[in-house]
């Protein structure tokens, strides 16, 4: 047996990965903290799984599987709990976002592992150039062809997910003009983007096996495609959203995944070719640039609009399975947010009054803590 | 030879050294040795420190004694900038979110205390000698802190930890020496009332200038337009009227100072101040404070005093390490960082030289005896604890990557 044998989950349970910031309360800076964080946590039983990341200012905890968003949310809240009153004493700000607004990234250390340290030696200043805080998806898959299905089905509806989650308009202390500037930091990796058109699970191992041979890759870790099969869950895995700044808008966002994947999974509703993917790269970058605002090729229409009425026109679409699985206040809650403006969009608003992007990180960290 | 009367624009041979050139060579020598100590990995402070020290032994040139009355003035401003810079790190609001550091705070501080005062007694000074070798031995140097802190780009929780507790000692040991002034006051002269009076004085009215000091920085803050280091600079301007103030009114520099920056910091509900770097000035007024420590340290006094010197740090360090160790887990911090936090508190404050000379200005005989023990127990504090303290950050992962 091969060890990418794809086991088995419950199609469309849910789990979620969030990356935060690690902020210090005095100048709203990236500080190191992740491993008092991770060992005054481990003292009290918690749900949630925390874990070390790439550098000592980022934590990251993932959630255990759900079968509803409901239950997500619940665990999100008190992940959320655990996590504020562990930093509250270490005298921490955890905060959302895609990206610190301005940390200086030669300042970031590596987190003391041989996989961070193999990673800095590799990658150079691109291993710490990626202190960007993401949020991955989890979603059940009932076998590895399935996955594949649902992995380039999903990349139709990529540029909703940007620009929903999008949190990272700021940069190195500038505003870099795009909704989610993170995107430009994963992306100058050579195993970024999209994944092969392959659509079995046998000939994804196929593929697997012979980029290992080459020793392209290590294990199935080391692609940073945009959404990867997992094959240890059984699921796929969303990873091209910033790391919102709310635990509720994380939940949204889980549930429309879900959504979309009984959509796909029950209606089916293209063929899965490379057509799909000739307007991958234009559609990514619109929404990362402009958001909601950005253009939108549909693949299998030919239809170029814009991408918010393309969400919109989604949403209509996918309103029976919301019902189905119960997550038509979640994606109500979205399209609030693409009517009324994203994160990315508050972090500008508030940036704008205040004038201080130190302020702006207490702010989001504000909103982390607060938000209901 | 005519042709040479003829240059009586010339200046005069030997060269007179003014104090200004003086000043040039000093700051020169203590530059050149810091980066010599940063190439050996040692904190830059210490080659300060050594340049004041090679100064000090040269105190018989009388062109440095010229310069003494003017270093005064600068010390006491750089050393105010530091406080205030200091002051500014420090959140108040964690005493509330983890009382345990609270609780830190006055084990090791009364701890040192209470050893440092029992062991001057051992070594038959007399009472009001030991309470206040004791007070200004239980606080850990702000200065210290700070310019290590920076030099080496730290972040962390040592070193957040690290600027608290030294903020916070300082305060008590300046309260505790109020307190023992006006009670030897009232031992020769003074009614008990005015023995109650004067330490709250001291203390609420250093707090409310330094409340003032804040609230007008931030009032300037506003008004200000950011570039040109015009806030920074303003900063300053209120500092050294602060620092005035302080003189006049009898208050405590430090205090006030200190609680210049913490208020400026609470008050800033728009996070101004959160930029605020004063840059090269305060790299320059750490220089000066260290030059100035170690040209006022006494080194011809090693041999008499060593012995009660060198007990004091040792009772001083276990009583803070203590003090540390028995709240280290309530407060979220791990027993390794506990015994970095530990090292880290060891150095003494400079502060204390103000003192000595202070005393020594009331009560002569009191400020020699004074003197001798603790700027002995300084001269060693300043030369081996910024080393012991930078390892320390460095053995917690907290140091920048480039030092």
């Amino acid at each position: 047996m091969s060890a990418l044998d794809f086991s088995h989950s419950a199609p469309l349970s849910l789990g979620v990965e969030l990356e935060l910031q690690i902020v210090s309360r005095l100048d709203g800076d990236l500080t190191r903290g992740a491993t008092e964080l991770l060992a005054l946590i481990a003292r009290q039983p918690h749900r949630g799984d925390f874990k070390p990341e790439m550098t000592e200012s980022m934590i990251e905890v993932s959630t255990s599987v759900h079968q509803d968003a409901v239950a997500l949310g619940d665990e999100l809240l008190d992940v959320r709990k655990t996590l504020l009153a562990a930093s509250d004493k270490l005298n921490l700000l955890i905060s959302g976002g895609g990206a610190h607004p301005f940390q200086h990234w030669a300042e970031r250390k590596i987190f003391d592992t041989p996989r961070f340290h193999q990673l800095n030696e590799l990658y150079g200043y691109l291993a710490k150039q990626f202190t960007v805080f993401g949020q991955h998806i989890h979603v059940g898959c009932p076998n590895g062809d399935e996955a594949m299905f649902l992995l380039h089905g999903l990349s139709r509806y990529l540029p909703h997910f940007i620009a929903l989650s999008a949190a990272s308009p700021y940069y190195q202390g500038v505003d870099t003009a795009f909704e989610s500037s993170r995107l430009n930091a994963i992306s100058a990796f050579p195993l970024s983007g999209r994944a092969p058109l392959v659509k079995r699970w046998s000939e994804f191992t196929e593929y697997y096996e012979s980029m290992r041979g080459f020793g392209v890759v290590e294990s199935m870790k080391d692609f940073y495609w945009d959404i990867r099969p997992k094959p240890e869950f059984g699921t796929v895995e969303i990873r091209i959203c910033d790391t919102p700044l709310t635990v509720q808008r994380a939940t949204a966002l889980a549930a429309y995944a879900q959504t979309v994947c009984r959509y796909l999974l029950i209606e089916r509703p293209f063929v899965i070719d490379e057509a799909l993917y000739a307007v991958y790269t234009f559609n990514r970058f619109q929404a990362a640039r402009f958001g909601f605002d950005g253009g939108l090729i549909d693949p299998v229409s030919k239809h170029k609009g814009l991408l918010r009425e393309d969400f919109l026109a989604t949403l209509a679409r996918l309103a029976p399975h919301a019902a189905e699985l119960g997550t038509s206040t979640h994606l109500e809650s979205l399209r609030q947010a693409a009517l009324n403006g994203t994160d990315a969009a508050w972090m500008r608003k508030t940036y704008a009054h205040s004038d201080s992007l130190p302020d702006l990180v207490w702010q989001q960290a504000q909103q982390w803590r607060e938000s209901q | 030879m005519e042709s040479l009367l003829a240059l009586h624009f010339l200046p005069s041979w030997p060269l007179d050294l003014n104090p200004l050139a003086c000043f040039g060579l000093v700051l020169f020598l203590a530059i050149v040795l810091g980066e010599i100590a940063s190439r050996l990995l040692l904190p830059r402070i210490s080659a300060y420190v050594a340049t004041g020290v090679l100064l000090s032994f040269s105190r018989d040139v009388p062109q440095l004694d010229t310069l003494l009355p003017s270093a005064h003035v600068v010390f006491e401003l750089a050393f105010a900038l530091i406080l205030f810079e200091l002051g500014q790190r420090i959140d108040l609001g964690w005493l509330r979110r983890n009382p345990w550091l609270l609780a830190t705070s006055l084990t090791e501080s009364v701890l040192a205390f209470v050893a440092v005062g029992a062991l001057m007694l051992l070594f038959d000074q007399p009472p009001i000698l030991a309470v206040l070798i004791a007070a200004l031995a239980s606080s850990t140097g702000p200065a210290v802190i700070l310019g290590v802190c920076k030099d080496s780009a730290a972040r962390g929780q040592v070193t957040d930890r690290l600027a608290l507790l030294s903020a916070l000692g300082s305060c008590y040991s300046f309260v505790v020496l109020g307190v023992a002034y006006a009670w030897h006051h009232s031992e020769t002269s003074a009614p008990l009332a005015v023995a109650i009076v004067h330490p709250v004085y001291l203390f609420l009215g250093s707090i409310l200038l330094g409340g003032m000091a804040a609230w007008a920085v931030l009032r300037l803050l506003a008004r200000i337009k950011p570039g040109y280091h015009n806030q920074p600079l303003a900063a300053v301007a209120i500092i050294i009227i602060c620092v005035a103030l302080a003189r006049t009114l009898e208050l405590s520099v430090v205090i006030s100072l200190l609680f210049a920056g913490i208020l400026s910091r609470s008050f800033d509900r728009q996070h101004r101040l959160q930029p605020m770097d004063f840059g090269l000035l305060s790299r320059l007024a750490l220089i000066v404070v260290f030059i100035a420590t170690g040209a006022l340290l006494q080194p011809e006094q090693f041999l008499a005093a060593w012995l009660p010197a060198v007990g004091l740090l040792a009772a001083r360090a276990l009583a803070k390490g203590l003090g540390v160790f028995l709240f280290a887990r309530p407060s979220g911090l791990s027993l390794r960082k506990a015994s970095l936090l530990s090292i880290g508190l060891l150095p003494m404050s400079g502060a204390a030289l103000l003192w000595v000379e202070s005393t020594a200005a009331i009560w002569p005989e009191l400020g020699a005896q004074l003197a001798a023990v603790v700027l002995t127990a300084l001269l060693i504090m300043e030369l081996l604890a910024p080393p012991a303290l930078q390892f320390a950050l460095t053995r917690a992962d907290e140091t920048g990557e480039n030092t």
